[in-house]
């Protein structure tokens, strides 16, 4: 593992600004002074990485870069909960919608059945339990994640703008309803960059299913370079898209390639003097044989011991997926990535949380695939002391409604209006709970948290000022929050 | 912005909360005070003037007028420029920027061994005269014009033919379409007089943005497919910033919000794409069939030995009846109202008022009507699209015959693949909203005549095509007991159906030239309007349609004057006429431009929400834009009912030489692809948030150069590749690189990474296997699983295209947003969701993997090998040298081909390898090197 460490540097050396930015270099900054560079030339906007100095043909734009403030978390492992799980049979305890169940009363509900103001209440179909200290409300879907509640913050106001998965989707990933907007990894990539040049500084992991809706767009870098975009990391085989030398080369001839290759690139780069673009290519070989080397490492699970392997459930059939894929999550954060997101459920239908038709089946498969796992993450990294500068997210794209979408059957439709996600590490307070939904749980009332609240608080936490990352794009400093901004949660920061 | 005020509005409106919110209501905006006057000193607001060659001391050194502003700067700063490049470099130069793909070695040699002066003009006209100059070149307009094949969203469903847009940009380049009117095309093909399926094709420039077919809030998905409009076209067309004013007055240009809504309103009569309950794509707002012969000389000459043919018949048989052609034998009985419009252009006014009906004492309301051109018979109306159109009294509504010529060379309004009358252009038309005892005739695109009856709705439609511009006849029967109805065009029955048995008496009047409710209004010319309240028989209607005589009569007559023989030869002819069916109209489906009935009111949105409307504007370019003498004020030319001709008055703005903006923007453009970087560095922005530009006198001299050359792109290539400052080596030296270390200067070339398509491209062009057909489809060469399994429906996602596609060129390649190709993408490939003026360069580890192990560079490696190994079988030294002759295009030396040997061996021997696996890593090597993948 090779780690470089920031260095912040906050000068121009004595040039002029416009030298400064054509000369090739490495050099690390921090993102405060790339915020008072900001308003200032199109060059060190567009030609440069978030820090202002590094062109984005040096090697490395992706280099360690310093925070704002200090942040509490270093890394971010969002557990995807892609379409939808119902917040009322999980986490947002509804007594009255037992009582009701059957029953059809005056409700409004936005879904993808349109707008509706009435509808047959389905009662949650799981009992609840107050857990731990905290006396959290958890439904007997998640026996194992009931363990945690007291590491755990809950925010059971959240709402969205779009109670539809493609738009939905775009919104919890990049903050906007339309396509074209980085996604959060990439602006964490960019504004922080990564510790480890051997491994992405943006990791996305899928169900075997398929890909989210829209696919790459979840994970896009947008208008950035693509050099931000999510890398897709499989926990078996080749962990990343054309890592291995193909079967048919050994190692060694791949050297020997590789060798060959420098040979012919520095005497081609030395006929062109001052062209550092070359140097720089010849470099990204070196780093790409190095990632080729050290990478597979961290998909290579000998050194967990077998309690490590069964607590994440990845001796059960049932778990062992989505136990492997947590575990890989820990792993990639001790090796100093950034942001990882683990998508429970892909492709379409009961393929994923969008449980339509029947609850209770589609419910009972999603959980009880990711309980295990994902209380096996928490308590895995608490006792290696990773949970306090590791960032847990939870949550799907919206919530569901209380009422039964169709005459028959428990499916309930999409909730955008008010749902639950939940938080833990990374400097989040364990034990509480913020916002809440009325008694049906069909809209939040009171203090209600957008989706772009959520966003502020996850850079917020990582020690990025969400009102301040800034990319300059069509006019305008461009922003994950959007350019009028977001406060962080702080009710759930510690 | 816009999201986090729609989120406050989602919880007002949708919800339902009591108390609206202040940002729903419509507010007093501030409005920005600008000092015109001097704003317009910025460089991009000021006129652009005229600039003589700056006088240099190096006079020697300058090819061209282009040199003297390069050189002059750098004489200021002390520097002189690079020394020319040596042959190999310029070619492959050259090569690359005109084509995007490499000499081969053939071309390098001929090129280097040819010292006439000429061979280096010649060679760009060579590289000009090349098709692949247009995919090269083209793919720099689609990257600006956010081109994409899909929707995305959910389906990431394909958008319909979208490909006929790239393949008519690629085929503007190669033709050298004039600047000026590749925009007019774009902007407004379907309004324009000469337009064609060509100009057509090119309107689908407004369906490229993405759609969300289950919007959340369709005001706003609306809202923000218009602004993808504005801010592509302000941008690409003007480099102006115009959608930083969507929400608030822009914070650093004279732009106000008021600026940005207006200028929207020229787009405000584009039907959107829709969405509906099937969550699809309503062709009818997006598509229109339209004959690929549209405008052209196929079909019209089939039509017309059509008629030629036909009227040969006729002659043919009223010569046999001692009849004369051009007889109105339109039969009198039952004939209840006739309007002949035999009325001089030079007639006292009050006679045009009343349009005289010949049949009955019922007069016909003029609203408006161009008078005294000749008809079919005598006189005729003449109907201009605006407000021209006859009121006339329904005299009919049991049995009846609507009888009348008309003659036009429109597409006319709704779809051909659903031609129901009502959504069609008027010609007689008696519609009334809802499920009414109403009926009419209409002509629908394609030129489709389309007729029917309501209650129940029943449709009759002909084939396509009857918009050739020639005279046709229609006659459309109904018989009231029966309940059948007929439509003859030209007297050959198109149609016959049953609809309802009761009087049709909803309207009370007809409409001549227009849809009845209003819309629609027809551009061409009507005669001979005769309404019948009896079923006209089919000899009946052959006579009014050819004026020859009914065949029982005129038979008994031949044949009692000259014979059975002649009767026998008139009655085969006339069995001929009947039979003699006009040519086929092949209509196919093309995406474009599709107007409302009448644009929509726009309003400045406050904080540009669709929901809070503010003051009404109308449509208009920004005011810093205006002046200079040239004002789009009230210039607007409606030309005719189809559209409201906004759009072509702002193309005719744009595009008038004394604006500015459009020949600074594109000469940017076109310098920025000859030397990697623009003149004005931010292309798509010269406001105050862009760069200011390093030589504006330059490019000002560039501009009036590009005007004057008739907006000639091909001339401007010439003019730029025929300079020194193009020519110069990219080799900096210790001075240039300290006086001007960003190469601003141009006192060096600038070396470049080959961008991703150039990359693609020229592994198959190297390797043999390049296919170089052009257009059609989108292809789907294979994807990586891995890739593919990132999709929610992997394996339907990426359906392949016949393998035989696959090695074609990367522009072709299905421009899917949910799904990108890796190596193009890893190679900064312009996002497709995003107008992208810039492509960025960056350099990664990631693409050293994808270029070391992907499955595509490791195949084309081999598909390399394997062509040396047929061209110089069992010769390992040639096949080395010809190997690194076709990658770098320059000759090799013996000691490279020595290494090479080397190389192959010791992989034999320490690799236990065969020579032929060593020969693929070589090959690969090669595609790996620097020398392959940048240019001098």
């Amino acid at each position: 593992m090779s780690t470089d460490q920031p260095q912040p540097t906050n000068s121009f050396c004595g040039n002029t600004r416009r030298e400064f930015l054509w000369q090739a270099g490495g050099a690390f900054t921090s993102v405060a002074l790339a915020g008072m560079l900001a308003k200032d030339g199109f060059l060190q906007k567009q030609a440069l990485a978030f820090d202002g100095t590094t062109p984005l043909t040096a090697v490395n734009p992706l280099a360690a870069k310093l925070p704002h403030f200090p942040g509490k978390a270093k890394s971010v492992i969002f557990l995807f909960m892609y379409g939808g799980p119902s917040h009322i049979d999980t986490f947002d305890y509804k007594p009255d919608l037992f009582k009701y169940d059957g029953q059809t009363i005056q409700v409004k509900t936005k879904g993808r059945g349109g707008d509706k103001s009435e509808g047959r209440i389905v009662g949650p179909k799981w009992n609840f339990k107050k857990h731990g200290q905290s006396g959290a409300w958890v439904s007997d879907l998640f026996p194992h994640l009931a363990t945690c509640v007291d590491d755990m913050a809950f925010v059971k106001s959240m709402y969205a703008e779009s109670p539809i998965h493609g738009s939905a989707m775009l919104m919890m990933n990049t903050g906007k309803l339309l396509g074209g907007a980085p996604s959060m990894g990439s602006w964490v990539n960019y504004g922080l960059g990564s510790v480890n040049q051997n491994l992405p500084g943006f990791v996305v992991m899928l169900d075997a299913t398929g890909g989210p809706i829209s696919g790459a767009k979840n994970w896009t870098s947008g208008f950035m370079p693509a050099l931000y975009q999510g890398c897709v990391l499989r926990g078996k085989g080749d962990p990343i898209l054309d890592l291995a030398t193909p079967s048919s080369r050994s190692e060694t001839a791949q050297r020997k390639l590789l060798d060959r290759l420098k040979m012919w690139n520095t005497r081609h780069a030395l006929l062109r003097s001052g062209n550092s673009d070359l140097e720089s290519r010849i470099e990204s070989y070196e780093l790409a044989y190095r990632m080729q080397a050290t990478a597979p490492e961290t998909i290579d699970f000998t050194g967990e011991t077998a309690e490590t392997k069964n607590l994440y459930g990845m001796d059960e059939p049932q778990t062992e997926d989505f136990g492997r894929k947590c575990l890989l999550a820990r792993r990639l954060v001790e090796r100093g990535v950034r942001f990882v997101q683990i998508y429970s459920g892909g492709s379409h239908n009961d393929a994923n949380w969008d449980a339509h038709d029947d609850l209770k089946t589609n419910h009972d498969y999603h959980a009880g695939r990711t309980d295990k796992p994902i209380a096996a993450l928490l308590k895995d990294l608490k006792r290696r002391g990773m949970l306090d500068d590791t960032l847990v997210v939870w949550g799907g794209e919206f919530g569901r409604q209380p009422t039964a979408e169709y005459a028959k059957g428990t499916g309930r439709d999409h909730n955008s209006w008010g749902f639950t996600m939940w938080m833990a590490g990374g400097g989040i307070k364990g034990g509480i709970s913020v916002g809440e939904t009325d008694e049906l749980g069909s809209i939040g009332v009171g203090e209600r948290f957008h989706v772009k609240q959520l966003h502020a608080t996850i850079l917020n936490q990582l020690g990025i000022d969400p009102n301040a990352l800034t990319y300059f794009y069509a006019g305008l400093d461009q922003k994950l929050v959007g350019v009028e901004g977001a406060q962080p949660i702080r009710q759930v920061i510690a | 912005m816009r999201s986090s005020v729609l989120f406050a509005l989602f919880t007002t409106l949708l919800v339902g909360a009591a108390n609206g919110d202040d940002a729903l209501k419509p507010s007093t905006a501030r409005i920005k005070v600008i000092d015109f006057n001097k704003e317009r000193q910025w460089w991009s607001y000021a006129p652009i003037y005229d600039q003589a060659p700056p006088q240099v001391k190096d006079q020697a050194w300058c090819k061209n007028d282009i040199d003297r502003f390069i050189l002059a700067k750098l004489e200021a700063i002390g520097l002189s420029p690079a020394p020319q490049a040596d042959r190999v470099a310029l070619i492959r130069r050259a090569f690359y920027d005109l084509t995007g793909l490499p000499p081969s070695p053939e071309e390098v040699d001929a090129f280097v061994n040819d010292s006439r002066p000429q061979a280096w003009s010649e060679l760009i006209d060579r590289l000009l005269a090349s098709p692949h100059y247009g995919e090269r070149w083209g793919r720099y307009w689609l990257d600006l014009v956010r081109y994409a094949d899909t929707n995305g969203f959910e389906r990431d469903g394909d958008k319909p033919a979208s490909w006929r847009y790239r393949d008519w940009v690629i085929a503007a380049f190669n033709s050298d379409k004039p600047y000026d009117r590749f925009l007019t095309e774009q902007l407004a093909g379907d309004e324009l007089p000469d337009r064609s399926f060509d100009t057509m094709v090119a309107t689908g420039y407004y369906r490229l943005g993405m759609w969300d077919d289950e919007v959340p809030d369709l005001d706003q998905a609306l809202a923000d497919d218009l602004d993808g409009i504005v801010d592509t076209t302000a941008r690409t067309m003007l480099g102006m910033g115009l959608g930083c004013a969507r929400c608030h007055d822009h914070k650093g240009d004279p732009i106000r919000q008021r600026d940005y809504y207006s200028f929207a309103a020229n787009f405000a009569g584009l039907k959107p794409y829709k969405a509906f309950a099937g969550n699809g794509i309503e062709a009818a707002n997006v598509m229109r069939s339209i004959s690929t012969d549209f405008g052209m000389v196929d079909f019209p000459a089939a039509r017309a030995k059509w008629h030629e043919q036909r009227k040969a018949i006729i002659d043919e048989l009223l010569a046999m009846e001692s009849s004369k052609p051009d007889l109105d034998r339109a039969p009198n009985k039952g004939l209840m109202s006739h309007y002949a419009f035999e009325t001089k252009a030079d007639a006292p006014e009050a006679d045009r008022a009343i349009l005289k009906n010949s049949a009955s004492d019922a007069n016909g309301k003029v609203i408006d009507l161009g008078w005294g051109k000749p008809g079919r018979f005598g006189l005729a109306g003449s109907f201009d699209g605006g407000d021209d159109r006859i009121s006339i009294p329904s005299t009919i509504g049991d049995d009846f015959t609507i009888s009348f010529w008309f003659k036009s060379d429109r597409i006319a309004r709704g779809t051909e693949s659903n031609p129901l009358w009502f959504t069609g252009t008027g010609l007689v038309d008696g519609e009334i909203s809802g499920i009414v005892d109403d009926f009419g005739i209409s002509i629908i695109a394609g030129g489709v005549i389309a007729a029917g009856v309501g209650n129940p709705e029943t449709f009759v439609h002909s084939a396509p095509g009857f918009n050739d511009g020639q005279w046709h006849h229609v006659a459309f029967t109904r018989l009231k007991s029966s309940g059948e109805i007929i439509l003859y065009i030209d007297s050959i029955e198109a149609m016959r159906a049953i609809g309802g048995k009761q009087t049709l008496k909803s309207p009370k009047n007809l409409v001549i030239g227009a849809m009845h409710p209003g819309g629609g209004a027809f551009t061409g010319m009507i005669d001979e309007v005769r309404l019948y309240d009896r079923v006209l028989d089919r000899t009946e209607i052959i006579s009014i349609a050819t004026s020859v005589g009914e065949p029982t009569a005129t038979l008994a007559s031949i044949e009692s004057n000259r014979g059975k023989e002649q009767a026998e030869n008139w009655r085969q002819s006339y069995e001929t006429l009947n039979k003699l069916e006009p040519p086929a109209w092949h209509g196919t489906e093309v995406l474009c431009a599709v107007e409302r009935d009448d644009p929509q009111v726009t309003h400045v949105l406050t904080r540009g929400s669709p929901h809070a409307p503010a003051e009404e504007v109308q449509h208009a370019v920004p005011e810093i834009a205006q002046g200079n003498s040239l004002s789009m004020g009230s210039a607007m030319e409606v030309y005719d009912s189809e559209s409201s001709g906004r759009r072509l008055a702002l193309a005719k703005w744009i595009t008038d030489p004394r604006n500015q903006f459009t020949s600074r923007v594109m000469m940017n453009r076109i310098w920025q692809h000859h030397f990697d970087r623009a003149i004005c560095p931010t292309p798509n922005d010269f406001g105050h948030f862009g760069e200011t530009p390093t030589h504006p006198e330059l490019l000002d001299w560039l501009a009036k150069q590009f005007v004057a050359s008739g907006w000639s792109i091909k001339q401007m290539h010439r003019l730029i590749m025929m300079s020194a400052a193009y020519q110069i080596s990219s080799n900096a030296t210790p001075e240039s690189l300290e006086k001007d270390p960003a190469n601003e200067y141009i006192s060096r070339f600038r070396l470049r990474r080959l961008q991703s398509e150039e990359i693609r491209d020229s592994l198959l062009a190297v390797n043999g296997s390049f296919n170089p057909a052009m257009g059609g489809p989108g292809i789907r060469p294979p994807m990586p699983d891995e890739v593919l399994a990132t999709s929610s429906r992997p394996e339907e996602v990426w359906p392949l295209s016949e393998p035989a596609s696959w090695p074609r060129r990367s522009v072709y390649i299905h421009a899917k947003r949910s799904l990108q190709d890796p190596l193009l993408s890893v190679f900064d490939q312009a996002d497709i969701d995003n107008p992208c003026p810039v492509r960025f360069s960056t350099i990664q580890p990631t693409q050293a993997l994808t270029m070391l192990n992907s499955k595509l560079t490791n195949g084309q490696a081999v598909i390399f090998a394997d062509r040396l190994r047929r061209e110089f079988p069992n010769n390992v030294r040639t096949q080395i040298e010809r190997a690194m002759r076709l990658a770098y295009g320059r000759k090799v030396e013996s000691q490279e081909i020595d290494d090479g040997m080397r190389f192959i061996s010791d992989l034999q021997s320490t690799e236990s390898m065969s020579e032929s696996d060593a020969m693929n890593i070589f090959a690969l090597a090669l595609y790996n090197s620097n020398e392959f993948i940048y240019v001098d």
